[in-house]
């Protein structure tokens, strides 16, 4: 049996969206909890051989 | 006859010593745009600043012939502004003079810095888990 829901829950439910606590599903940008996907980076830089010529 | 240079690795771990040195206190930033030319100054947009250690990188060692520095820690930001990721810099700790420049994209384009996406969302942590710094010996 459904439990009938108040014009004040209803309220607070979107204000609650609004502050982003809950998932916005409209955005697809948004991660489930409302905030911007992570972005993880690894890498690095390999220096020239020092001295290094054509080797001709 | 052929040219032949081998560097010992005492030199060049003090070389990449040195080279990482200059980052210490600095600052990795990821940028949209075109990676400036060698010497150049930094173009696009900076997507994210990201802070390296007090002590950026670790003591190199040598395996194989090549030696390698790998990164300590370095602070995850949130992205300033959204953007399309293109290419990084490694600065000193004034966030001015550049070290060194390099490509950033997803892992399958084999750029100096792999992305898990080169979308940036503007509010979106963005981390690096490892960099390191290596020169053939």
């Amino acid at each position: 049996m459904t439990e009938p829901v108040s014009v004040q829950e209803t309220l607070d439910a979107l204000a609650a969206v609004n502050r982003g606590e809950t998932e916005d599903p409209g955005d697809s940008s948004q991660q489930a909890d409302g905030e911007p996907a992570e972005v993880r980076a690894a890498g690095g830089i390999a220096l020239p051989k020092p001295g290094a010529g054509d080797g001709e | 006859m052929a040219s032949n240079p081998l560097a010992y690795d005492v030199s060049v771990k003090a070389a990449v010593d040195a080279f990482c040195a200059q980052c210490n206190s600095g600052f990795l930033n990821i940028y949209s745009g075109t990676q400036p030319a060698l010497n150049g100054a930094i173009t696009g947009t900076r997507l994210a600043h990201l802070l390296l250690s007090a002590t950026a990188f670790a003591a190199s060692t040598a395996s194989a012939g090549t030696v390698t520095a790998t990164a300590n820690a370095i602070t995850a930001d949130a992205a300033a502004v959204a953007g399309t990721a293109t290419h990084f810099a490694l600065l000193k700790s004034d966030n001015a003079t550049i070290v060194a420049t390099g490509t950033a994209d997803v892992s399958a384009n084999s750029p100096d810095l792999a992305l898990t996406t080169t979308a940036i969302s503007a509010g979106a942590t963005v981390s690096c888990s490892s960099f390191t710094v290596t020169m053939p010996g």
